[in-house]
């Protein structure tokens, strides 16, 4: 009886432990927003896209405890990384990436800017790529992509979590964190869709990054 | 009494177990906001880049790569600006201005294609911090010969660094062997990403199967 009590004890204390070390699994990246509002211009996009992308910020705004990511509306116009303009937009990548040495399977790209007294960031998506609204193998996730991206400009790198024991019957891709850096799985399964949906690791890592906000 | 104080000496475990988690937890936290402000104090004026990206399985990463080589990052490197014209997601004209800088490599081995003794490549952004003066990688590229351009043909997957394995994976695979291992098999690759592992042998097997 003794022994059992000890036993559970123990057992209590190291399920206490696992709990309290899941969370750092996510990752910080080297810069992050130095304000709370996150402003940006929808630029260059159709309806469809627009409407993702405030999805995706929205998604993210619920969760920060003080962050809102809020648009200013639409424009048209250059996209630069060194302006002061927030864009949020599509490109097509392969028009210009041997400029821009953009690799050749990049489906996204975020930048996030620290300058002075404001804070910015970019987010495109490319063009070159199949894009639907849905889960499918034919095609990446608009929205799901655009989710992981706003993670960046709020301030998270990507995780290197593959939650579930690793196996392909336990680990489906629904259960990779937003932050995950590739649109699929290690075993080919289409994530973006479930990018929508943040995980425990992505919510905890974004609520971090807005203690550190003075 | 004896009752009363294990209950109670196991629940004075938990909470300094508990505690010691929680000390543990908020040291690597700190850490990464020490490395955080000190690295957005140095710059000041630049910002960091994020892709996500699609994943290739090994044998299309391999197949999609004009050149796979093992070099050194010479610490040299150059970053400016440019502009240039593109199509927004209603199709129509857009410019495009961003940063990208340029890293000057020195190759020790060229596993696939041909490459220069010494050659650059570039990547977008105002420069990475995974570059490190005289950091041994692993780049898969691909190469435009009208531009005479590297680029990385995946960053998640095709940015490597080189390392020694440890020694307890050299006794296992010398024991398994016949107790001697060649140079390429005591080092292995690991995404700078995602860490993921391949050994350096094996890798070089499989490119010479794919280009048979």
């Amino acid at each position: 009886m003794t022994k059992k009590r000890i036993l559970i004890g123990l057992g209590f204390a190291i399920m206490l432990v696992i709990c309290t070390f899941s969370v750092l699994a996510y990752t910080l990246a080297p810069t992050r927003p130095t304000a709370k509002n996150l402003s940006f211009y929808t630029n260059g996009m159709t309806q469809t896209q627009k409407n993702a992308a405030m999805e995706a910020a929205y998604t993210w705004s619920c969760v920060t405890r003080g962050i809102s990511f809020g648009t200013l509306g639409d424009r048209t116009g250059k996209i630069s990384f060194d302006d002061s303009f927030s864009d949020v937009g599509f490109m097509d990548f392969n028009v210009i990436d041997w400029y821009y040495q953009i690799p050749t399977t990049a489906s996204g790209y975020c930048w996030t800017d620290q300058n002075n007294n404001y804070n910015k960031f970019d987010i495109v998506l490319n063009s070159n790529c199949s894009w639907g609204s849905g889960n499918s193998s034919n095609y990446l996730d608009m929205q799901g992509n655009f989710t992981h991206e706003f993670g960046h400009a709020a301030g998270l790198g990507h995780s290197g979590t593959m939650p579930g024991n690793g196996s392909p019957a336990n680990t489906p891709a629904a259960y990779y964190p937003t932050m995950w850096p590739n649109t699929t799985d290690v075993w080919g399964n289409n994530v973006t869709y479930y990018w929508r949906t943040l995980e425990n690791d992505d919510i905890s890592g974004v609520q971090y990054v807005y203690t550190l906000i003075k | 009494m004896k009752r009363k104080i294990i209950p109670a000496a196991c629940l004075a475990a938990a909470v300094v177990l508990l505690f010691a988690a929680y000390t543990i937890n908020n040291v690597y936290k700190d850490k990464d906001t020490a490395n955080a402000t000190a690295d957005i104090s140095s710059k000041a004026n630049s910002g960091m880049g994020h892709f996500s990206e699609i994943r290739y399985d090994q044998n299309t990463l391999i197949d999609s790569s004009d050149v796979i080589v093992r070099c050194i990052f010479t610490g040299k490197k150059e970053t400016k600006n440019i502009t240039s014209l593109t199509k927004n997601g209603r199709g129509e004209d857009m410019e495009f201005e961003a940063p990208v800088t340029t890293y000057k490599m020195k190759t020790v081995e060229s596993l696939k294609g041909s490459v220069d003794d010494k050659f650059e490549f570039g990547l977008i952004g105002t420069g990475d911090g995974n570059f490190i003066k005289g950091g041994d990688y692993v780049l898969f590229l691909n190469y435009n010969s009208e531009l005479d351009k590297y680029k990385l043909v995946s960053y998640s997957q095709g940015f490597n660094r080189v390392r020694e394995i440890s020694k307890e994976k050299i006794n296992a695979a010398k024991a398994a062997a016949d107790g001697t291992l060649s140079q390429d098999q005591t080092i292995e690759i690991e995404t700078v990403e995602t860490n993921e592992v391949m050994n350096y042998m094996d890798l070089k097997n499989k490119i010479k199967e794919l280009e048979k």
